[in-house]
C-alpha cells in the first residue's frame, strides 16, 4: 500500500492498535506524514460537506412521495405466509400434495 | 415501539400495515442514498418506490440475518445501479459537459468553489467506490456493513473506499494546482496543497 493509503487506513480507525502506535510515533516525527494525514481528513470533512443531498432535499417532496409510496403498498395483495401458502397449496387441485415421487398420471 | 425485524415478520404473516410502517421508518434515507448516486429527485424517487415495492414482494426472502435497513440498503443501490445502467451511464459524470468560458466568467471562476468541485469529482469516481464512500461518509456505516450491503468481501469494501479517497485526492490536488496557476484563491490551494508540497523530512 501507498503511503496515503496507509493514512487512510489510520483515519478510518482500521489499524491495529500495536501498528497504530507506531504510526502515532511517525505522525509525531514527520511533518510530510502529518500533512499527509491532514490533507486526508480535511478532504474526507470536504467530502462530507459536500453532500449534493442538501441542495436537492425538499421535505414537502418527501411527504408527498412517501404517500405516494404508502398508496402503492396498500395496492399490493397481502403477502402470503408460510402457512397461508401451505393452506392455498392444499385447496388448489392442480397443485400436487402428493409427495409419493409418482409422476401424475403414471 | 416495535422492532424492524418484528414489522418484517408481521409483513411475512399478511400484516400490509407493517410493511407501511417500514416505509415510514426507512423511506427518507433511502432516498437520500438514491439521490446521492443519481442526482435526479424524480429519479430517485422512482427508484426508492421500485425498491421498496420489490421488498414488500420479496419479503419471504429476506432471510432476517442482516437489519432489514442493511436489505433495503442492498436493493435501493442495486435498483439505482440498474436504472444507471439501463440509461447507459455508470454515474452521472461531468465528462460530456461542455462549458463555454467567457472573460467576464473568469472572475467567478476564481471564486472557485470546493464543495462544487469535490461533488464533481465524486460523480466520476466508478459506481462502486462512490457507493463505498457514500455509505461510509454519509451513512457512518462499518466496513462490515458495507461489504454485507455491496455484498463482496470486507477488504474489498475498504478498498473500494480507499481508491475512491485517494483518487478524489489526486484529482483535487490537480485540480487546485491548476486554478491556482490561473491565480484564484490561494488559501484554498495552500490548505490543500501541502500534503503535495512539503517534504520536510525523509
Amino acid at each position: 500500500m501507498s503511503r496515503d493509503a496507509w493514512w487512510v487506513e489510520f483515519l478510518e480507525n482500521e489499524i491495529e492498535p500495536s501498528l497504530r502506535q507506531d504510526m502515532e510515533k511517525l505522525l509525531r516525527k514527520s511533518r510530510r506524514h502529518q500533512a499527509s494525514l491532514e490533507s486526508l481528513a480535511q478532504l474526507r470533512q470536504w467530502v462530507e460537506d459536500s453532500d449534493p443531498v442538501e441542495d436537492l432535499w425538499d421535505e414537502e417532496k418527501v411527504r408527498k412521495a412517501q404517500a405516494k409510496l404508502l398508496k402503492a403498498i396498500a395496492k399490493q395483495p397481502p403477502v402470503k405466509g408460510r402457512k397461508q401458502k401451505r393452506e392455498a397449496r392444499a385447496q388448489d387441485p392442480k397443485i400436487s400434495t402428493d409427495f409419493s415421487g409418482k409422476r401424475p398420471g403414471l | 415501539m416495535k422492532a424492524d425485524l418484528e414489522l418484517v415478520r408481521e409483513t411475512k404473516e399478511g400484516m400490509r400495515e407493517a410493511f407501511g410502517e417500514l416505509v415510514i421508518r426507512h423511506q427518507k434515507q433511502m432516498m437520500r442514498v438514491a439521490l446521492r448516486l443519481v442526482r435526479d429527485w424524480n429519479l430517485a424517487e422512482d427508484i426508492v418506490q421500485e425498491s421498496f415495492i420489490k421488498a414488500y414482494q420479496n419479503i419471504n426472502d429476506f432471510a432476517e440475518r442482516a437489519s432489514f435497513k442493511s436489505w433495503m440498503y442492498q436493493i435501493t443501490l442495486n435498483t439505482a445501479k440498474n436504472r444507471l445502467r439501463t440509461m447507459g451511464r455508470e454515474s452521472i459524470g461531468i465528462d460530456n459537459v461542455t462549458v463555454a468560458v467567457t472573460d467576464d466568467q473568469v472572475g467567478k471562476m476564481m471564486e472557485i468553489d470546493v464543495k462544487q468541485m469535490i461533488r464533481q469529482e465524486v460523480a466520476k469516481l466508478p459506481a462502486r467506490q462512490q457507493m463505498a464512500l457514500n455509505l461510509r461518509i454519509f451513512e457512518d456505516l462499518s466496513f462490515k456493513e458495507i461489504a454485507h450491503i455491496m455484498q463482496c468481501p470486507y477488504d474489498t469494501a475498504k478498498a473500494n473506499y480507499r481508491h475512491a479517497l485517494l483518487k478524489l485526492k489526486e484529482r483535487m490536488e490537480s485540480e487546485l494546482e491548476t486554478i491556482n496557476m490561473n491565480g484564484a484563491d490561494p488559501v484554498t490551494w495552500i490548505e490543500f496543497g501541502a500534503a503535495a508540497t512539503v517534504e520536510v523530512d525523509g
